[in-house]
This record gives C-alpha cells, sequence and structure tokens, in this order.
C-alpha cells in the first residue's frame, strides 16, 4: 500500500505542473521582450471572446508601454529627460509610475533608485582608460533621490536637479503587469506576464503552477511554483500573488576581462558587485516582487536573503555563481 | 319583454310570494335583482347586426361563415384497437433503440478486453521518466563563517529541466 501511493505521488507531479487546461493565453513582442495574457475564463465566457480581450489589453499595455519607455526619443519619458526646466508637467501614467518609484526606494532602503540613468549608461559603455567601471564612482551622490512629485488631478509636476534623468526600466514591468491584471479580475483566474514579472490572480481553489527560468539553459526551469490563494485566517482567501525575476546574467556587458551588468548600487553608482546571479521573488504584487528581487541581487546572497526575511516575502530564490541555490524557507510551501 | 314579465318569473324561481299577493306600490319601489342566469348569457346580437353582417359580406371579398345549419354527426369508428395498435408501435421502437444504444458498447468490451478498466493500469505501467518525479528540496548544513546565510537553505543548484509550464518568471529581455 505505501508502495503504491509513493507510485501516485510521484505521477500526481507532471500533472500538477501542466497548465489549467482552459487556460486562453496571448503573447505580444513588446517592451524589448515578451508580454503574455493569460486567462482562466470565468463562466459563460468563450475562449475566443477572452483571446479577443486579451488581445486588446496587449493593445494597451504597449500604449502604456510607449509612454514609458526610453528608447523612444518621443515618449513622454525621453521628453521629461530631455527637458532642461527643473519643473515639469507629466501625464497620469508617468505620474503614477513615478510614485511607484518613490515608494519603491523606500520598500528597499533606498536599493532600487530611479534616478540613476546616467549611471547606469555609462555600465553599458564600454571601459576606457583603464577606468574600472566597478571601483565607486567619485560623482555618486544623492542628487539621484533628489526630485519630488507634486501630484495634480491630471498627473503631476516633477520638481529635480538639473540634468536628472530617471531610469524606469528596473520598476516599470511589474507595475504594468499589476495594472493589467486590474482589467481582468472578472475571470476566474489571469496572469500578466511583463517580460518575466508576472501578476498573478487566483480563484479560491484554483492552483496554478509557474516556472522559474533557469539562466544556465534556455527553455530549462531552475524550479516549479505551485500557487494557490493564501489563507489570511477567519476563512479569507488572498490569491492576489506578483512574481518577478532578477538577475546579471542577461543584460551583462563586458571587455578585457571587466564585465558590467545593468544592476547599479546606489552606494557605489556602479554595477553591483554580488554573487547572486538570479533572484526570484514571490510576493503579493508584482512590482514589489520586482524591487525585492533587484534588492537582493544588489546586496548579495547573504544580505539579500536577510533582507527578503525582513520584508517577509512569499518565497525567493536566489541562485549564486558558486551554483547554489538559496531558498528562503517559506518557498518550500510552493515548490512542485 | 316587459319588466313586469322579468319581476314574476323571478318571483316564482326564488320561492317568493306570487305577485298577487304584493301591492302595486312594493313593484315599483323595490326593483329586484338582475338573475343571475341573465348575467351570465351572452349578449345577444343586436337587431339590425343580422343585416350589418350580410352587407359586409356584399361589400367585401372575404368570406364569412354563413349562418348555422344543422350539422349530421358521422359515425366515428372505435379507437380501441387503433390505440392498441400505436401502443404496441412505441414500445417496439423504444426496444430497437435501446438494443443500439446498449448493444455497441457491450461489443467493444468483449472486442477489445477490459478498455475502460484498464485505465488506471496504464496509468501505472506508464515509466516514470527523471523530469517527471517529485522534486526533493536537499538541506546543506554550512559551518560558521561560510557564505551561506543565517536561517537560509542551501543546496546545489538542481539540474535544469525542461520547462512544462507556460508562464515562466525570468530576467527582461531573455
Amino acid at each position: 500500500m505505501a508502495t503504491l501511493a509513493f507510485e501516485l505521488g510521484d505521477l500526481e507531479a507532471p500533472w500538477a505542473d501542466r497548465d489549467p487546461r482552459d487556460l486562453v493565453s496571448r503573447t505580444e513582442a513588446l517592451m524589448g521582450g515578451h508580454v503574455g495574457i493569460h486567462v482562466i475564463p470565468a463562466a459563460g465566457w468563450s475562449p475566443g471572446a477572452a483571446g479577443t480581450a486579451a488581445d486588446m489589453l496587449l493593445r494597451r499595455i504597449g500604449a502604456w508601454a510607449a509612454r514609458l519607455t526610453r528608447f523612444d526619443p518621443a515618449s513622454e519619458l525621453s521628453r521629461l529627460n530631455g527637458d532642461s526646466r527643473r519643473d515639469v508637467p507629466v501625464g497620469p501614467t508617468l505620474a503614477e509610475l513615478l510614485d511607484w518609484g518613490r515608494q519603491a526606494e523606500g520598500l528597499t532602503d533606498g536599493m532600487v533608485d530611479i534616478g540613476l540613468l546616467d549611471a547606469r549608461l555609462a555600465a553599458e559603455e564600454t571601459p576606457r582608460g583603464g577606468t574600472d567601471p566597478l571601483r565607486p564612482s567619485t560623482d555618486t551622490s544623492p542628487a539621484s533621490r533628489a526630485w519630488s512629485l507634486d501630484r495634480r488631478p491630471r498627473g503631476a509636476a516633477v520638481h529635480r536637479p538639473a540634468g536628472l534623468r530617471f531610469d524606469l526600466d528596473g520598476i516599470g514591468k511589474g507595475w504594468l503587469a499589476d495594472r493589467a491584471l486590474a482589467r481582468l479580475d472578472r475571470h476566474r483566474a489571469a496572469a500578466v506576464d511583463a517580460d518575466g514579472d508576472v501578476a498573478i490572480r487566483l480563484e479560491a481553489g484554483l492552483r496554478w503552477s509557474f516556472g522559474v527560468a533557469d539562466p544556465r539553459l534556455d527553455g530549462h526551469d531552475l524550479a516549479i511554483l505551485r500557487l494557490e490563494a493564501r489563507e489570511l485566517g477567519q476563512g479569507r482567501l488572498d490569491g492576489r500573488f506578483g512574481l518577478a525575476t532578477s538577475g546579471t546574467s542577461v543584460h551583462r556587458w563586458g571587455r578585457d576581462g571587466i564585465v558590467t551588468h545593468h544592476l547599479i548600487d546606489p552606494r557605489t553608482g556602479r554595477s553591483a558587485r554580488t554573487d547572486v546571479v538570479q533572484a526570484t521573488v514571490l510576493t503579493r504584487t508584482a512590482r514589489a516582487a520586482e524591487a525585492l528581487a533587484k534588492t537582493a541581487v544588489i546586496l548579495g546572497s547573504m544580505a539579500g536573503h536577510a533582507f527578503l526575511e525582513r520584508a517577509g516575502v512569499d518565497a525567493a530564490l536566489l541562485l549564486t555563481d558558486r551554483d547554489e541555490l538559496v531558498i528562503h524557507s517559506p518557498t518550500k510551501r510552493w515548490l512542485g | 319583454m316587459s319588466r313586469a314579465g322579468t319581476t314574476k318569473m323571478a318571483d316564482i324561481r326564488a320561492g317568493g310570494r306570487p305577485r298577487e299577493a304584493m301591492g302595486p306600490s312594493e313593484a315599483v319601489t323595490r326593483p329586484l335583482p338582475p338573475r343571475p342566469s341573465t348575467r351570465s348569457l351572452p349578449a345577444r346580437p343586436a337587431p339590425g347586426r343580422e343585416s350589418a353582417a350580410v352587407d359586409a359580406v356584399e361589400a367585401s371579398p372575404v368570406r364569412i361563415p354563413a349562418g348555422r345549419q344543422p350539422v349530421t354527426r358521422k359515425p366515428r369508428p372505435d379507437p380501441g384497437p387503433l390505440r392498441i395498435a400505436l401502443g404496441l408501435t412505441g414500445m417496439a421502437t423504444a426496444s430497437a433503440l435501446l438494443s443500439a444504444f446498449l448493444g455497441p458498447a457491450a461489443g467493444a468490451d468483449a472486442g477489445r478486453g477490459a478498455a475502460v478498466g484498464t485505465t488506471d493500469a496504464v496509468v501505472i505501467d506508464t515509466p516514470v521518466s527523471p523530469d517527471t518525479v517529485k522534486h526533493v528540496t536537499r538541506t546543506v548544513q554550512l559551518g560558521p563563517g561560510e557564505t551561506a546565510p543565517p536561517k537560509a537553505i542551501v543546496q546545489q543548484a538542481p539540474a535544469p529541466r525542461p520547462r512544462v509550464v507556460t508562464v515562466t518568471t525570468r530576467q527582461s529581455g531573455k
């Protein structure tokens, strides 16, 4: 009898890891990667109707992203960065994201800093003249945080030091995923995958498996997280999740043995010196998960793990350059 | 028809006193309620209505049934034998349909062996590939001073495994 139970247990795993049967998915190339809308439709919704709604939402995400990208000179962000005035009015979407940037700064003890575009661009450039891009920058200053937002009925006014430019790459995708997910609340379950940062909502009783990509081999996963609504006590359930991954192995540049990456440590103004290759965080929103994962990478495995523990995340997986997987204890609940 | 005549009939039917016993003044000051039979009867056609209908027939090409004519009923056949025949036909049809539904299932079982019953056996007999085995988290204890943070569970990173789910968190731009 015990042997039979063991065999059945093994056989359950692949079934549980599979996608829900009635999943409707739409994917589009956006934001320099891929954005996916995945829906388990509510009763009365045909797969075609749910797919049409997902297509419309993808177009909406594309419109939001077009305002926030720094790669289009016509975007609202580019116009803000190129504006020489100290006070610049911005529209509601950019204002909301800047507002989140300010909150993320507080959530991460200042490790997420959206005023470091110039440091990021410097890291992308190949090292010249013997300059070590990992050595702390001499011009590191709190000026990157010396900006403020004056909210108005429609949008806001941004006050900032002259020359301060914003980089929203580190906070925008999770925020967009959360914003898009709010438009899918009529369905039984939904997930918005904004190029790897995923906002998830599950109806009580539903289980849905999500992969954590393995950066060492394309198309492979490091782990599978099986999510279901959390119990909050007194019979209340919470099916909201945010799952995000950050790391140093994709946006990475090197020459003459010196390697830089896109995650800037605000304490040095340079690419963070870290042993974490990739950090994945599960918490309640995608925007928080994104900011916390980034922070864990910048801090390194020891300080990063301690930080995530203080933050009270639902799960965290840190892959180190020693090929170790540091697992935050509560993660075991969700592991397949 | 005169009012006095109506009153008289009502009195007789209700078992009241005959008109002769009433004083003339009673008949005038106490009008009787209308007879129930009078209220329930359909209204008679007005005197000029029949001629109006005739006029309509002459003016319009629409056919209006003529007045009632005496109908002679034809003797109907006895329905008993026909009902019995219909009942027997229905039973035969139901029996044929039942045989059609049940017949192939029984035949399939006989021809392919226990197809339904072997479902469990197929699942159990399927060899379990390494990818489908339930994952076990192996905890590694590290000594003090080593790189693992306190309370952390550290393990050798598992070998990459092929993706089996649609939604995967990953580094952006991957």
